[in-house]
């Protein structure tokens, strides 16, 4: 009897642990939260590319914007320059912790945010500003 | 003793499930980053879009 | 007679200095070499052209210096200059700190020292001021007069979220020493510029601080001050700043009258600009009164007078919102609301009077009653706390009967007959998801629908999530067709969706039965209907029936009509209430002309699905019949 139950739990285990294995072979992207988030930064972008593009705000190592240089903005924007910033780094980590939970697995989300990262900063525009290991960089 | 059988299974199973090592799919995942940063930047705007996969028409078929 | 040109200039030079306290320090420092340069210059002018001090490095807690070299030369210009690398304790590297005076004029004795012409500049910092200093002793007591005047300044930190351009301001400060204490008067005056504090931006337009009181080493009393923000309010503060502890010891605001339509975009927008406020018109009128003790916040009273607020995504809004809000650190307090109208998520609201008591951080209420059309969502035993910045709730809910028509147009949904009403055992809120216990019962349709373990997660934030389950018993078929326009089919109708996951609104899964209900009652479906549901089908559905049968019946028996859909990952898996040889039925005919509608297509894409049941349902357009 015992040995049953060893050999059962055994095989469930193998069992669970090939069609989790299975699930993981592709990412997906399409649920309704997702869409969501990607709406939103989509309307987004195009306040924040002038000032991807003035050097204000730059893309950060750990896949969020922030702002670079604030003193390239009016100062009458500038609060409206953090709102946006702000704003969109919530949709972010959320776009991140949204990828890794609608995949079954939200212990993948730092993995997520670094392939975002690199992401982010290899397809950026010449003249955007990108964060690597040792500072500031413009593209 | 005997009373204790039925934990054995759910023991055996709980560090089976915990040690279960899933591989990032970074490649995909690194597809999928590409999809969307491609559609939050409108990436593919300039290109013309594909044209629309032809949808089912809907219809009613006689009855078999 | 020996002229200046004859005389070599004069230098001292001291190799370190270290001063043991802050900034008082540097001030010291400055005013040091000053003061040595004001007293001597006179004599010295005589003998040299010019004066020069330096030190090689200059150490005090908070900030050091090195390099430092002032040098007087009052008959050329700048007639003073200072030039320093200085380097504050938290600042990465050393910047450079210029200062110079145009023109000095010196005292004689006690009397007016005078820097005209002068500027700071450093890293980040452009400073051009005219400063005048009166130390003549009034009645035989020591005074000072101080004035100065800042023009077109500008400053920033590193990060640029605290500066400042094109600044002109005037200070003024009289003071005069009695009884071991002085007693100080000062008035700021801000003409022009724009400051940006984050997350404040402002623009000097004759903004004017008035204060008066007095100090010694223990304390700095401010006896009244006065604060006017031109069309805005004028904010009236006494108070005590203790110097040892560095903290207001007390301190009392008083605003009688803040006028919301200018104050908000400028002043409150920004400081909760990441809140449900954060993007609100807003018109009326508040009153705050505000007492802070050893640095805490020790009650407030702030008072609501005809506030018209409007979100302007039209998630909200109140019209006439009268409220008195109190709040005592000590002891709790009843809070009043009320309003004369407005809505909620685009739920009309009437005229309601809110009464709940605060204490501390927590507000409670045995009964909220917000009036709803004719009806009422009557909110009882509600307990709410707020905790590390989240907010904690819970609360049971009762919604009499509302008139359906009224609020299915107001909400924009096809207009609905009857009445609804619902009542929730126990809802409950922590930090950003609401779950509640028990079942959510409404009545419509002439059938009841009852929701089951519902739960939400951030129902306000960027990815609402929401789950339930959902059973629907006897619902009027006529009246559910009529009003979702879909073809006119009789009957009783029960659902059961089980599992039902919605994500930003739109569902991601579930397990959806819909059925005819058991019982007797006449069961007729109309021709539109039938192809209506076929077109539902899509490719693969068909109505088994002869098309000449069709044409010459409007509507048929049937015996019992289901389909059911099970979603998960966009894909429908559906299913009718029999099997067919290669599908299954979803109208089962009877009597004659007997109609069977089949469906062939078991596996239908969700997105395709809704976009069926629009066309059917919105555009009334026939399906292709081939």
């Amino acid at each position: 009897m015992k040995n049953i139950i060893i050999v059962f739990s055994l095989m469930m285990s193998m069992l669970l642990s090939l069609s989790a294995a299975h699930a993981a072979a592709d990412i997906e992207i399409n649920t309704p939260a997702i869409s969501a988030i990607k709406g939103s930064m989509q309307s987004r972008h195009a306040q924040l590319a002038p000032f991807y593009s003035s050097g204000a705000v730059g893309f950060s190592r750990d896949g969020l914007v922030a702002v670079r240089d604030a003193a390239a903005v009016p100062l009458a924007q500038r609060q409206a320059l953090n709102n946006l910033v702000a704003a969109e780094n919530k949709d972010r980590n959320a776009l991140y912790a949204e990828i890794a939970n609608g995949n079954q697995h939200p212990e993948w989300e730092p993995e997520i945010r670094a392939t975002f990262a690199k992401r982010w900063a290899d397809k950026a525009q010449g003249g955007w500003w990108v964060q690597d290991g040792s500072g500031w960089v413009k593209k | 003793m005997k009373h204790f059988y039925w934990a054995l299974p759910a023991a055996l199973l709980l560090p089976a499930c915990v040690t279960i090592n899933i591989y990032f799919p970074a490649a995909a995942a690194e597809k999928a980053a590409d999809r969307i940063i491609d559609d939050v930047w409108q990436l593919q705007d300039k290109k013309a879009a594909p044209a629309a996969p032809a949808g089912e028409t809907p219809a009613v078929q006689p009855a078999p | 007679m020996i002229t200046r040109r004859d005389v070599p200039d004069l230098r001292i030079t001291v190799g370190y200095w270290r001063a043991s306290r802050r900034l008082t320090q540097l001030i010291f420092f400055i005013g040091m070499t000053w003061f040595i340069g004001m007293v001597w210059s006179p004599s010295l002018a005589m003998a040299a052209s010019t004066l020069t001090i330096e030190a090689d490095s200059v150490e005090a807690e908070g900030w050091q210096a090195k390099a430092v070299k002032v040098v007087l030369a009052p008959a050329q210009r700048p007639a003073l200059a200072l030039n320093s690398q200085i380097k504050v304790a938290k600042a990465p590297a050393w910047g450079s700190l210029h200062a110079e005076c145009g023109q000095v004029k010196l005292p004689a004795g006690r009397g007016k020292w005078s820097c005209q012409q002068g500027l700071v500049t450093a890293d980040r910092i452009r400073l051009p001021f005219n400063f005048t200093l009166d130390t003549a002793p009034v009645a035989g007591q020591p005074s000072l007069r101080l004035d100065l005047h800042v023009q077109d300044a500008q400053f920033s930190d590193a990060a640029g979220l605290h500066a400042a351009e094109k600044l002109h301001a005037r200070a003024e400060v009289q003071a005069r020493q009695q009884g071991g204490r002085w007693l100080w008067n000062a008035g700021l005056a801000w003409s022009g510029g724009e400051l940006f504090w984050q997350p404040l931006y402002l623009q000097g337009q004759g903004q004017a601080l008035k204060a008066a009181g007095t100090w010694d080493a223990q304390a700095l009393q401010l006896d009244r001050a006065e604060l006017l923000l031109p069309g805005v309010a004028t904010v009236h503060a006494s108070g005590k700043w203790s110097v040892p502890e560095r903290q207001w010891q007390s301190l009392h605001v008083n605003v009688p009258e803040f006028d919301l339509a200018k104050a908000y975009p400028a002043l409150l927008k920004p400081m909760v600009e990441q809140s449900a406020l954060g993007h609100v018109e807003m018109a009326g009128n508040i009153a705050l009164k505000a007492d802070w003790q050893a640095g805490q916040l020790q009650a407030f009273k702030l008072r609501l007078r005809d506030v018209d607020m409007e979100d302007e995504q039209h998630r909200f809004a109140f019209y006439k919102l009268n409220a008195d809000i109190p709040w005592d650190y000590e002891q709790p307090q009843p809070v009043q609301l009320d309003f004369a109208g407005g809505h909620l998520l685009k739920v009309p609201l009437a005229a309601s009077h809110l009464q709940a008591e605060v204490n501390r951080y927590a507000l409670t209420a045995p009964e909220l009653r917000l009036n709803i059309l004719d009806g009422a969502l009557v909110l009882s035993d509600v307990s709410a706390a707020m905790l590390g910045g989240q907010w904690y709730w819970h609360l049971r809910a009762n919604l009499t009967p509302l008139d359906m028509p009224a609020l299915s147009t107001a909400l924009g949904w096809p207009r609905m007959a009857g009445k609804v009403a619902a009542s929730i055992p126990m809802v409950t809120y922590n930090a950003g998801t609401l779950t509640t216990d028990g079942v959510l019962g409404f009545n419509l349709f002439d059938g009841s629908i009852s929701v089951n373990n519902l739960g939400m997660q951030t129902p306000l934030g960027s990815s609402p999530r929401l789950h339930a389950d959902i059973e629907m018993r006897n619902l009027d078929l006529g009246h559910l067709t009529r009003t979702f326009s879909f073809g006119a089919i009789e009957g009783k109708l029960d659902g059961d969706i089980q599992h039902l996951e919605l994500q930003n609104w739109q569902p991601v899964a579930f397990d959806a039965v819909l059925k005819s209900s058991p019982g007797r009652y006449p069961r007729k479906i109309s021709q539109r209907a039938v192809e209506n549901i076929s077109a539902l089908g899509g490719a693969g559905a068909a109505a088994a029936i002869q098309r000449s049968v069709l044409r010459f019946f409007d509507q048929f028996n049937y015996e019992k009509l289901g389909l059911s859909c099970r979603l998960h990952a966009d894909v429908c898996t559906m299913d009718g209430v029999a099997e067919a040889p290669q599908g299954y039925v979803i109208v089962k005919g009877s009597g004659i002309p007997a109609i069977t509608v089949m469906g062939y297509n078991r596996q239908v894409g969700w997105s395709e699905l809704v976009s069926r049941i629009r066309r059917v349902t919105e555009s009334n357009v026939k399906p292709v019949i081939q």
